[in-house]
């Protein structure tokens, strides 16, 4: 199917793609591990000098935030975004393709216009330096991921599976609940794990509406990456770093049972 | 039809917390911006405009700015076409594998990345070593605030976006098509240049258009890998906002990008719709 | 099982006047039909026939605009689905992913409520179609015929008077639909419940059923015995539905009727004098002179013979048409490409049926 030499050529382009997007990843996380007081790499030894740092410096109530706006912006995009992307997949409405031009605009327009718009907005009603704020602001870009991940899941979802409930003797509402959720939960958790992730990283938006009282981990990351490269960072990096493997990993667990719905 | 008017209701009720959400949370928030570029003392006015127009500086920002996403985007396109196709080609084994490798970096948070690059671009950073080791330079200088600094970084960062958008494209290749096309006498190459470049156009359309979006608006990266004069528009909206408190003209500026993101919006709703942001599975 | 039970546990079904349109298109028009209680009925169409949405409105996922269903002589206007006592089997075979074999059968009695010897019933469900040791399994580990099994399964654990199949059988490869297609026989002769199939498959219609509807543009165009529909079709449509017959255009005046060429045959059939179409059975068309016995005889050219085991196809020119003639294989040592020869058939196998709009000439 392939041919050697067309094989090597792209073995050969990938393995040098490959290295120059994970070397500066397998870099922070050796560096987090080090034993030196400088940004030494490779480093002369290893400790977890840099972790037991983190617990000192009180970045736990940056997590602590960072985990309740996450928590949060998931819950709210999956209430939202749920609804919609069964209204677009199983309805037909006028102002449909304006509708998701919305939900693509919330994905693409930069962060910055999003961060100041909603400073200027949020600031004289009260809700600028809220937790909830920076929840809505989040939220209006975790609802897109929600819905499309949903949507694909629903356009080749078997509405056969709620009929065959029903004929079997589920009202419709026990249908919803025996059948459709349980079906459909898989991919409503990777949206939400997406939203979550996407309000964990997230700089701007968190800088502006939440950043002069509290400081999300984005936020401590960027002041702290801003004032000195300190390893400390590598260290709060690889809890990152962790952090997206496990996401990967939910993901990865909910995809292997989706796949197992009949498309 | 019976039911179309209770249809109706059902679609409203199911749209009614994202319509409030976007409207009170992202469109009404916009407005508001915008309207502050297009005021001055309470009066409609092009003044902002006029000032944008006649000063180089603004100019000059989106002009580094466009420059630095036109590079990105190629050279992202360039790197990512042959790991794609790799990926789509490849047995279940080596694509799972190369996925991985693909999805962890695009899900790791931007900062890490870009201080990543801080700490091995740096003075006495590893590629100094490795440069010096070589003998190429005698004296360690930093390689940060540099253009080049910014494009290693910002490409590294859109890459798995590129890689993604590509995939999801190719794996609607029928495979069987290389091999009809090698079976009437073309060679590998233009099998590939024949079939398979015009039938991957779609995810080179998709990948160009995302990366290029998301590389106009970019800031983390921009900021930290680049001086003064790698000023990208969202760094000059955000000095003007935070740092000047300059609202109209950061409201201005913010416009030019939001036209800018807008546009290629459009192109990409028309070309491929919600769905394809998906690119898949990522 | 046994003619007492039958009366009990059977629903008889009564299609009363449905009409359907979605938007501005008609799907059904004043459809009327009465299934007996404990029959095996198959509404046959093609894709678009209606035949999916009268089976969808019998079990209530679809309201009529006009007209009623009734079972027992009950207006079901109203009833929902699930208070109708059904059993379903769907194409896709709708079996719930997250459950097991032994869950998705037994769904069927937890949501009536009918939890009395749960686990014995459901295994006798199983077993009755051959799963008993899959209970534990998760459907995306079985076969297709083994999934289309379990929602057999499913359909009939709580012995529900009506049983509804939607195309079960036609996601299933040849082999395997042909043994489901003696299984589902099975249980329904011994169950003695009601069944309605909705399908597109002519022979699996005739092999399975009492009684084959075929539907054609949302009208009932004809219910009959499966032999009944196969000897004497009302229209060309439904002989060209069922497919295999010899359809030509003629020219009807009495027991006569003229081709477009001036060729003349004595016809039967029901079609009144003017246009018709005349449907002959390739089966009952023999090659030779013969003597004078009254019989249709046409000259004709060989274009085409087609081996088909235990008879040949002979595709031959008849006056300007395409006539398929099926004969046995010693009978047509004559038949080679480009042979002239006389082709025969009976004046009472030679059916005048009403000419379908825009219908063509030539074999369905």
């Amino acid at each position: 199917m392939i041919s050697r030499t067309e094989a090597r050529v792209l073995w050969f382009c990938a393995t040098v793609a490959l290295f120059y997007l994970l070397f500066p990843v397998v870099v922070v996380m050796t560096v987090s591990f080090s034993s030196s007081k400088f940004l030494d790499f490779p480093p002369p030894g290893y400790s977890l000098q840099w972790y037991r740092a983190l617990l000192d410096e009180g970045w736990l109530s940056s997590y602590w935030i960072t985990f309740q706006v996450g928590t949060l912006t998931a819950l709210f995009s999956t209430l939202v975004g749920v609804p919609a992307a069964f209204a677009l997949a199983r309805y037909d409405f006028p102002f449909r393709r304006s509708f998701e031009a919305l939900l693509l605009a919330a994905i693409i327009v930069p962060p910055i216009i999003k961060a100041i718009s909603l400073y200027l907005f949020f600031a004289p009603i009260g809700l600028a330096n809220t937790v909830l704020g920076l929840v809505l602001g989040h939220t209006v870009t975790g609802v897109p991921y929600v819905v499309i991940n949903l949507l694909a899941t629903l356009k080749g979802y078997d509405r056969d599976l709620e009929r065959a409930a029903q004929a079997h003797g589920a009202t419709p509402l026990q249908a919803i609940r025996t059948v459709t959720l349980p079906v459909l939960a898989p991919s409503v958790l990777v949206g939400a794990v997406f939203a979550f992730l996407q309000s964990a990283q997230e700089l701007l938006v968190a800088l502006f509406l939440l950043g002069t009282v509290e400081k999300p981990l984005a936020v401590r990351m960027w002041e702290g990456v801003r004032i000195s490269l300190s390893p400390t960072i590598a260290a709060a990096s690889g809890t990152l770093v962790v952090l997206a493997l496990a996401a990967l990993a939910v993901v990865a667990l909910a995809l292997r049972s989706r796949r197992r719905a009949p498309a | 039809m019976t039911g179309r008017r209770e249809e109706r209701w059902i679609v409203f009720a199911l749209l009614l917390p994202a319509l409030v959400l976007y409207g009170a949370c992202f469109i009404w928030p916009t407005g508001v911006l915008l309207s502050r570029s297009v005021t001055e003392a309470g009066e409609l006015s092009l003044v902002n405009y006029r000032e944008l127009l006649e000063t180089p500086l603004y100019l000059g920002v989106i002009w580094t700015t466009l420059r630095i996403s036109v590079v990105t985007t190629v050279v992202c396109l360039v790197i990512g076409y042959p790991v794609a196709m790799l990926m789509e080609r490849a047995g279940p084994r080596a694509r799972i594998l190369l996925l991985l490798a693909v999805t962890v970096p695009y899900w790791l948070d931007y900062i890490v990345r870009t201080y990543s690059w801080m700490v091995l671009l740096g003075r006495y950073g590893f590629v100094n070593q490795v440069l010096m080791w070589l003998g190429l330079v005698d004296v360690p200088y930093s390689h940060l605030s540099s253009e080049l600094a910014v494009l290693v970084g910002t490409i590294q960062v859109m890459l798995p976006l590129m890689i993604l958008a590509l995939f999801a494209a190719m794996t609607r290749i029928d495979r069987t098509l290389m091999d009809a096309a090698a079976a009437h006498g073309a060679s590998a190459w233009r099998a590939f240049r024949t079939v398979y470049l015009p039938l991957s156009m779609p995810g080179v359309i998709a990948g160009a258009l995302l990366t290029f979006v998301n590389t106009v608006g970019f800031y983390i990266t921009p900021a930290l890998l680049g001086g003064p004069r790698q000023t990208m528009i969202s760094q000059s909206i955000e000095t003007l906002a935070a740092k000047l408190f300059d609202w109209p003209m950061a409201a201005t500026v913010s416009v030019v990008l939001l036209v800018i993101s807008l546009a290629i919006l459009v192109v990409f709703n028309r070309f491929f719709g919600l769905e394809r942001l998906a690119g898949g599975d990522r | 099982m046994h003619d007492g039970r039958r009366k009990q546990d059977a629903t008889g079904v009564r299609i009363d006047g449905v009409s359907k349109a979605f938007g501005s298109r008609a799907v059904l028009r004043d459809c009327s039909l009465d299934i007996e209680a404990g029959t095996f009925v198959t509404l046959l169409g093609a894709s678009g026939s209606g035949k999916t949405t009268l089976l969808r409105i019998i079990a209530g996922f679809l309201s009529a605009d006009r007209g009623d269903i009734l079972f027992d002589g009950r207006s079901m206007r109203g009833v929902p689905t699930h208070r109708r006592r059904l059993g379903m089997m769907f194409q896709s075979y709708a079996l719930f992913p997250h459950m097991s074999v032994f869950d998705n059968v037994a769904y069927a009695l937890r949501m009536r409520g009918d939890t009395d010897r749960l686990a014995a019933r459901v295994g006798e469900a199983l077993e009755l179609v051959r799963l008993e040791g899959y209970a534990q399994q998760r459907p995306d580990r079985l076969s297709g015929g083994q999934r289309q099994r379990v929602a057999m399964a499913r359909a009939v654990v709580a012995n529900p008077p009506l049983l509804l199949l939607d195309e079960p059988l036609s996601a299933l490869d040849k082999e395997l639909r042909e043994q489901l297609q003696v299984e589902i026989k099975t249980i329904h002769r011994s169950a003695g419940t009601t069944f309605i199939n909705v399908t597109h498959d002519q022979g699996e219609a005739l092999g399975m059923s009492d009684s084959v509807v075929v539907m054609g543009n949302g009208v009932i165009q004809q219910a009959a015995s499966p032999q009944e529909l196969w000897n004497r079709p009302v229209s060309a449509f439904v002989a060209r539905f069922l497919g295999g017959s010899n359809l030509l255009r003629a020219e009807r005046r009495g027991a006569e009727a003229r081709l477009a060429d001036g060729t003349v045959m004595k016809v039967h059939g029901p079609a009144p004098d003017g246009p018709v179409e005349l449907a002959v059975r390739p089966e009952l068309v023999t090659i030779g002179e013969g003597a004078d016995d009254g019989a249709n005889a046409v000259p004709a050219t060989v274009r085409e013979t087609i081996f088909l085991g235990e008879a040949i196809k002979i595709v031959a020119d008849v006056a300007g048409h395409t006539l398929e003639a099926r004969v046995p294989v010693a009978r047509a040592e004559a038949a080679r490409p480009g042979a002239r020869l006389v082709l025969r058939w009976r004046p009472e196998d030679t059916l005048a049926l009403p000419a379908e709009a825009g219908g063509k000439d030539g074999a369905a």
